[in-house]
C-alpha cells in the first residue's frame, strides 16, 4: 500500500526552515489499523497529509501501491485521493446546505454519479453507521458523534482502499469516540481496507494493530499493539 | 446543469439567500444605470433617425439650410438640374402647435412620389396637387387626439407667431402612417406651407437621389459647388445627427457616471466574494481534498456568482428600461427641443443585452479574481480548519496587485508628462487602490490602533480585525470606495455649477424676458416684430426693451446656436466678453464665440469666422472668446442686425425689458404679456429675469442630477456590501462571540465591540477615501471642463465632506443588524454547536 523512503518534509516558516518530518522509512499494508501518536508538533498531522497526498516531501520516496506521487500533478493527486482514500477530519468539514444522505454521496458525485443514482447506496452506507434514520437531517441537526458516523459512511462511499482520520474523536464525547472508533476497526477488519488514525488520545491508539510513534518529527517507535 | 453544481454551489445559495440578493442588487444596480442612460438617450436619437427615414426612404443625399432660413427656392431647379441627380424633392418639416397639442407639419410637392418612403406612401394614396389650396392630410393619433374628422377645421400656429387654417382633406391610417411621428403629422402642399410658416421662397431640405452611372462622391462634389454657402449638402440622417450632437454631452456625462458605477460595482462585489471565498474557504478546500480538483470547484464558484449576477442583470434591464423611459420624460425641454419629433422609448436590443453581459461579465471577472487570490492556500489547512487569513499570511503580496499598481503608477507618470493631468491623477488614485490590495496586512494593523484607542471593546476589535486581514480588508475599501466616490462627485459636480452658474449671472441683471417659450425653454422663433417692441418699450416704467434671436446654425457638419444682439442686452455670452468685445458686436464688424465654439472651429480671438447663410458666407473677426455652457458645439454672438438680414430673418425671439428703477415690475409684465399676446398668435410668457437665470442653472443643475443619483446608489451599494461582510463575520465567530457571553460579556458589551469595530474600519476607510476622492476630484473637474468647455476650478467643497461623513454613517448603518444579532446570541447553543 504505502511505503515511505527516507522521506522528509520541511516548511519555511517567516525567516527560517522548520522540519516537520524527518528521515521518514515506513510501509503500510493493506487491512492494517496503525494510529499514529506523538506529542503536539511531532509531525503527526503532517505524515497525515503526505500520505493523503494533500502535501509532497521535501526529500525521500513516497509511493502509494506503486505510484510514487512526485510524479503526480494536482489533477493526478485529486483523482488518487477520490478514488483511492477517504478522509475523516476532527472538525468533521461536512457540508452545511447537505443533508446527511447528500453529505455521504459528495465523493460519488465528484466521481461523476448522478444523486438519484446513490442514494440507496447512502442509505446502506448510514444503515452501517447507525445512522439511517437521520438521513435527511442537515450537520446543524445531528449531535457531533453523528456528523462524525456520516463523516466514516461519506469516507467509505466510494469503497477506498485507505481511510485517513485526523484526531476522529477530538471534538466527541467518550461514548461517541468509542462508537466511532468500533465503526473505523470494523472498516479495517471487515473490509481489508488500510485505517491510519492520528490521535493522542491513549484508548484509541490502543484499539489499533500498530503504534507509529513521531516526536520531533522522527518515527521514534513503530510497535505492534499487544492485546 | 451538473449535479455537482447544483449540490455544491446552488444549494450554498439557498442557505445564505441574503448575500445572493446583496449581489443581485449590486449588478442589478450597476446594469440599470447603463441601460438607463444609453436606451434614454439612444431614444432621442432614433426617433430623430426614424423620421429622417420616414421622409426621405433611401435617398443618399440632402440638401439642407444652414439655419431654420432653410434654402431658397431658387436653389431646387439648379440642384435637380446637377448631372446625375434622379430626382429633387423640396421639403418642408417643422414641429408646430395645433390645437392643445403639437404635431409635424410637412409641405410636399407631388415629386414626393420618388421618394422610397413612408412619406411617399402617404402622398401617392392622396393625390397633394389636387388637394384644396388649406387641404390636409392628418396622421390618424393626431386626428384622434383631437377628435378631427374629414373636412373638419383646426387652427395650426406657426414659428413665426402668425397662424393658419387647415382643412381635413383625409385621414390617414396604415403601417406608413405610424411611421411618420407615430401616426401625429400634418401633410400639406408646399406652396401652403412656405404661406402660413411666411417663407415662401424657402424649403427646409432637398432630397436627391442619385442615378445615371455617376457615384454619390461625385454628385456630392457638383452639388457642393452649385450650393456655395448658402446650403449644405449632406444626408437626410443629418437632422438626426445634429439631434445626437446635442445630447451627446449629457449622454456621454451620464454614460460614464454609469461605467464609474459599474467599476464600483466590481469592487464591491470583488469585496464580497472575497469575503465570501473566506467563509467558505474550508468548504470548497474540502472538496478538493475528497478529490476534487481545484479548476473544478474554482469553475463551480465563479459559475454561482455567475447565475446569480444574471439574475441581477436581467433584473437590472428590466428596471433600467423602465427607468429610461421615465428619463425621456425627465429630460430638460432645452435637449428635447434639438429633436423636433415626438420621442418614443425604443431600446436597442442588442444595447441592452450588452449592457447585461457587461454586468455578468464584470462580477465573473470579480469573483475570478477573488477565488484564485483567495483560495491560494495549501489544502492541508482544511483538515484542521484553521483562519488562513491572518495578518502573517496576510503580509503575502499578492504579485497581480503589485504589478498593477506598477503599471498604474508608470501610466499616471506619462499623463503627467504628457499634459494630461485628470488622466494622471484618476491613474494614480487606480494605483493607490492597487497598492493597498497588496497590502490587506497593513490595513488590518492600522485598524487594530485605531480601534484600540476606543476603549476595552476597541481592543478587542482589534484582535479580530488582525486575525481576519482579508475581511478588514473588503470592508475598509468598500468604505473607501463609497468615500471617494461621494467626495469625488460632490466636489466636482459642485466646481461644476459654480463655473456655471457664474458664467450665466448676468441673466439676473434683467427685469422680464419675453419669449414665445417657458423659462426652461429656448426661444428660436422669431414672433415679435418691430411694432412689438416698440410697443413694449412706451409701457409705463420699462427704461429699454432690447430685442434678440436665437437661431440655430449648422456649420462644418456641427451644429452651433447663433445669437443676435443688441446694446443693452444681459444675455451672458455677450456680458461675459470684454468692453470692446461688445462694441464691435453691436457694431456689427465682430463675433464673440463662446470656449466649446472656438475649440469647435478652432478659432481665437482675433481669428475670423466664416458663417454660411442663404445670403451667401459672412466672415467675421473673433473679438472674445467666453464662458458659456451649452449643449450642442457653442455659441456664437453677433449683432442682431447681421442675423435678420443674413438669415431673413426679421424680428426677435425674445425681448428683454429694463425697467426704470422703482418700477412696478409685476404691472409692466401683465402690460408687456397683454400687448405681446395682441400682436402673434403664439403663446406669450413674461418670465422674470431672475427665473429664467434659475431656470438655466436648474438645467445645468440637471446634468449633474444623474451622477449624485449614482453617488448614493453607490453608497447604498457599499452599504449593503458592508452589512453582508459584516454578517459573514458576525456567522464566522459565533463561538468566539459565545465564549466572550459566556464569562460574562453583556450583549452590549458584544454589540459596542461589533460597532467600535466596524467604526475603526469607517475611520480608516473615510481617510483613504477622502484622500483617494480629492485626487479624483481634481481630475474629474479637468475632465468635466474640457468637455464642457468651462473653466471649472478646482475648489474643496464642504459639502464633499458632509456628502462623505454621510456616505460612512450610511455604510456603517449596514453594521448595525449584525452587531444586534451578535449581542443576541445564545452562549450555551453556540458552544454546543460545531
Amino acid at each position: 500500500m504505502y511505503e515511505l523512503i527516507d522521506v522528509s518534509k520541511t516548511y519555511r516558516v517567516g525567516e527560517s526552515d522548520v522540519a516537520a518530518l524527518r528521515g521518514v522509512d515506513l510501509r503500510l499494508g493493506a487491512g492494517e489499523f496503525v494510529a499514529i501518536v506523538g506529542p503536539s508538533g511531532s509531525g503527526k498531522s503532517t505524515l497525515l497529509n503526505l500520505l493523503g497526498l494533500l502535501d509532497r516531501p521535501s526529500a525521500g520516496t513516497l509511493t502509494l501501491d506503486g505510484v510514487n506521487v512526485a510524479d503526480l500533478d494536482e489533477k493526478g493527486a485529486a483523482d488518487l485521493r477520490l478514488r483511492q482514500i477517504g478522509f475523516i477530519f476532527q472538525a468533521f468539514n461536512l457540508l452545511a446546505s447537505l443533508r446527511a444522505w447528500e453529505n455521504v454521496a459528495v465523493p460519488a458525485v465528484l466521481a461523476g454519479r448522478r444523486l438519484g443514482a446513490v442514494r440507496e447506496q447512502c442509505l446502506e452506507l448510514l444503515a452501517r453507521v447507525g445512522l439511517v434514520d437521520r438521513a435527511e437531517h442537515f450537520p446543524s441537526q445531528l449531535s457531533g458523534g453523528q456528523m462524525q458516523r456520516v463523516a466514516i459512511a461519506r469516507a467509505l462511499s466510494l469503497e477506498p482502499h485507505v481511510i485517513l482520520a485526523d484526531e476522529p474523536t477530538g471534538n466527541l464525547d467518550s461514548a461517541s469516540g468509542e462508537e466511532v472508533v468500533g465503526l473505523l476497526r470494523k472498516a479495517a477488519s471487515d473490509t481489508g481496507r488500510t485505517v491510519v488514525i492520528v490521535t493522542h488520545d491513549p484508548q484509541v491508539a490502543a484499539v489499533a494493530d500498530r503504534q507509529l510513534t513521531l516526536r520531533d518529527g522522527q518515527l521514534v517507535n513503530d510497535a505492534r499493539v499487544a492485546r | 446543469m451538473s449535479t455537482g453544481f447544483r449540490l455544491f454551489h446552488l444549494r450554498g445559495l439557498r442557505l445564505r439567500p441574503w448575500r445572493a440578493v446583496v449581489m443581485v442588487l449590486v449588478v442589478s444596480t450597476c446594469v440599470s444605470l447603463i441601460v438607463a442612460t444609453t436606451t434614454a438617450f439612444a431614444s432621442l436619437g432614433r426617433s430623430a433617425h426614424d423620421f429622417a427615414r420616414a421622409v426621405a426612404g433611401d435617398a443618399p443625399l440632402s440638401v439642407v439650410g444652414v439655419s431654420d432660413a432653410g434654402l431658397p427656392t431658387s436653389l431646387v431647379q439648379r440642384v435637380a438640374g446637377v448631372p446625375g441627380v434622379d430626382f429633387a424633392v423640396p421639403v418642408i418639416t417643422v414641429r408646430v402647435p395645433v390645437g392643445d397639442s403639437e404635431a409635424v407639419l410637412i409641405g410636399v410637392d407631388a415629386s414626393a412620389v420618388d421618394l422610397s418612403s413612408a412619406l411617399e406612401e402617404e402622398v401617392d394614396q392622396v393625390d397633394v396637387a389636387t388637394l384644396p389650396a388649406n387641404g390636409a392630410v392628418f396622421g390618424e393619433a393626431l386626428a384622434t387626439e383631437l377628435g378631427l374628422a374629414t373636412n373638419e377645421t383646426v387652427a395650426v400656429s406657426t414659428p413665426r407667431g402668425s397662424q393658419a387654417t387647415v382643412v381635413v382633406s383625409a385621414l390617414s391610417r396604415g403601417a406608413a402612417s405610424a411611421q411618420l411621428n407615430g401616426g401625429r403629422f400634418i401633410i400639406v402642399s408646399l406652396p401652403f406651407a412656405q404661406q402660413a410658416l411666411q417663407r415662401p421662397e424657402s424649403v427646409d431640405a432637398v432630397y436627391i437621389g442619385v442615378t445615371g452611372g455617376r457615384s454619390v462622391p461625385e454628385v456630392t462634389a457638383d452639388l457642393e459647388q452649385v450650393v456655395g454657402a448658402q446650403a449644405l449638402v449632406t444626408t437626410p440622417a443629418h437632422v438626426a445627427e445634429q439631434a445626437d450632437q446635442a445630447t451627446r454631452l449629457t449622454r456621454d456625462t451620464s454614460l460614464v457616471i454609469a461605467v464609474l458605477a459599474l467599476l464600483a460595482g466590481v469592487f464591491l462585489i470583488y469585496t464580497m466574494c472575497s469575503a465570501t471565498v473566506a467563509q467558505r474557504r474550508r468548504e470548497l478546500l474540502t472538496l478538493q481534498v475528497l478529490g476534487a480538483r481545484r479548476r473544478r470547484v474554482t469553475r463551480g464558484f465563479v459559475a454561482e456568482i455567475g447565475l446569480v449576477a444574471l439574475v441581477g442583470a436581467v433584473s437590472g434591464i428590466a428596471s433600467g428600461m423602465v427607468t429610461g423611459r421615465m428619463m425621456i420624460d425627465m429630460l430638460p425641454p432645452v435637449i428635447l427641443s434639438a429633436v423636433d419629433v415626438d420621442v418614443a422609448y425604443r431600446p436597442d436590443p442588442w444595447v441592452v443585452g450588452a449592457a447585461g453581459l457587461v454586468g455578468v461579465l464584470a462580477a465573473v471577472a470579480a469573483a475570478l479574481f477573488a477565488v484564485r487570490v483567495d483560495m491560494n492556500v495549501p489544502l492541508a489547512q482544511a483538515i484542521r480548519g484553521t483562519e488562513e487569513d491572518s495578518v502573517a499570511t496576510a503580509g503575502r503580496r499578492p504579485v497581480l496587485a503589485v504589478a498593477a499598481a506598477a503599471l498604474l503608477l508608470v501610466g499616471a507618470g506619462a499623463s503627467w508628462a504628457a499634459g494630461s493631468r485628470s488622466s494622471a491623477l484618476i491613474l494614480l488614485a487606480g494605483a493607490a487602490i492597487a497598492a493597498l490590495a497588496a497590502a490587506p496586512g497593513l490595513l488590518a494593523r492600522a485598524s487594530a490602533v485605531v480601534t484600540s484607542r476606543l476603549g476595552g471593546t476597541g481592543e478587542l476589535a482589534g484582535h479580530s480585525a488582525t486575525r481576519h486581514a482579508r475581511r478588514t480588508w473588503s470592508i475598509i475599501m468598500t468604505i473607501a470606495v463609497a468615500t471617494a466616490v461621494s467626495v469625488a462627485i460632490q466636489g466636482s459636480m459642485s466646481n461644476l455649477l459654480t463655473a456655471g452658474n457664474r458664467s450665466v449671472a448676468s441673466l439676473g441683471d434683467t427685469a422680464l424676458f419675453v419669449q414665445p417659450v417657458v423659462a426652461e425653454g429656448l426661444p428660436t422663433d422669431p414672433v415679435f416684430d418691430d411694432q412689438t417692441v416698440q410697443g413694449l418699450a412706451a409701457i409705463d416704467g420699462v427704461r429699454q426693451a432690447v430685442p434678440g434671436q436665437l437661431m440655430p446654425l449648422s456649420l462644418d457638419e456641427r451644429s452651433f446656436m447663433v445669437q443676435g444682439v443688441n446694446e443693452g442686452t444681459n444675455t451672458p455670452a455677450f456680458r461675459n466678453a470684454s468692453g470692446q468685445a461688445q462694441e464691435s458686436v453691436v457694431s456689427g464688424s465682430a463675433a464673440i464665440v463662446s470656449r466649446k465654439a472656438s475649440l469647435a472651429l478652432d478659432v481665437a480671438a482675433g481669428d475670423s469666422v466664416t458663417l454660411p447663410s442663404p445670403t451667401g458666407p459672412h466672415t467675421l473677426r473673433v473679438a472674445d472668446v467666453v464662458d458659456y455652457p451649452t449643449l450642442n458645439d457653442g455659441q456664437i454672438v453677433i449683432s442682431l442686425a447681421n442675423l435678420q438680414q443674413w438669415y431673413a430673418r426679421p424680428g426677435a425671439s425674445f425681448v428683454e425689458i429694463l425697467t426704470d428703477e422703482g418700477a412696478a415690475v409685476a404691472q409692466v409684465a401683465a402690460r408687456a404679456r397683454d400687448l405681446a399676446a395682441s400682436r402673434t398668435s403664439a403663446t406669450v410668457y413674461v418670465e422674470p429675469g431672475q427665473e429664467v437665470l434659475d431656470a438655466l442653472r436648474s438645467s445645468i443643475a440637471q446634468a449633474s442630477l444623474l451622477a449624485q443619483t449614482s453617488q448614493w446608489m453607490i453608497v447604498l451599494v457599499a452599504a449593503l456590501g458592508v452589512f453582508n461582510v459584516m454578517m459573514m463575520t458576525v456567522l464566522a465567530r459565533r463561538r468566539e462571540l459565545g465564549v466572550l457571553r459566556a464569562i460574562g460579556g453583556r450583549g452590549s458589551a458584544i454589540r459596542r465591540m461589533i460597532l467600535t469595530e466596524a467604526a475603526g474600519y469607517t475611520l480608516i476607510g473615510l481617510v483613504i477615501g477622502a484622500g483617494l476622492g480629492v485626487l479624483l476630484h481634481y481630475g474629474a473637474n479637468d475632465l468635466v471642463g474640457a468637455s464642457m468647455a468651462l473653466t471649472v476650478r478646482f475648489a474643496p467643497v464642504p459639502q464633499s465632506l458632509a456628502s462623505a461623513l454621510l456616505a460612512c454613517l450610511v455604510v456603517i448603518a449596514g453594521a448595525l443588524i449584525p452587531a444586534w444579532r451578535a449581542s443576541r446570541l445564545d452562549p450555551a447553543t453556540v458552544l454546543a454547536e460545531e
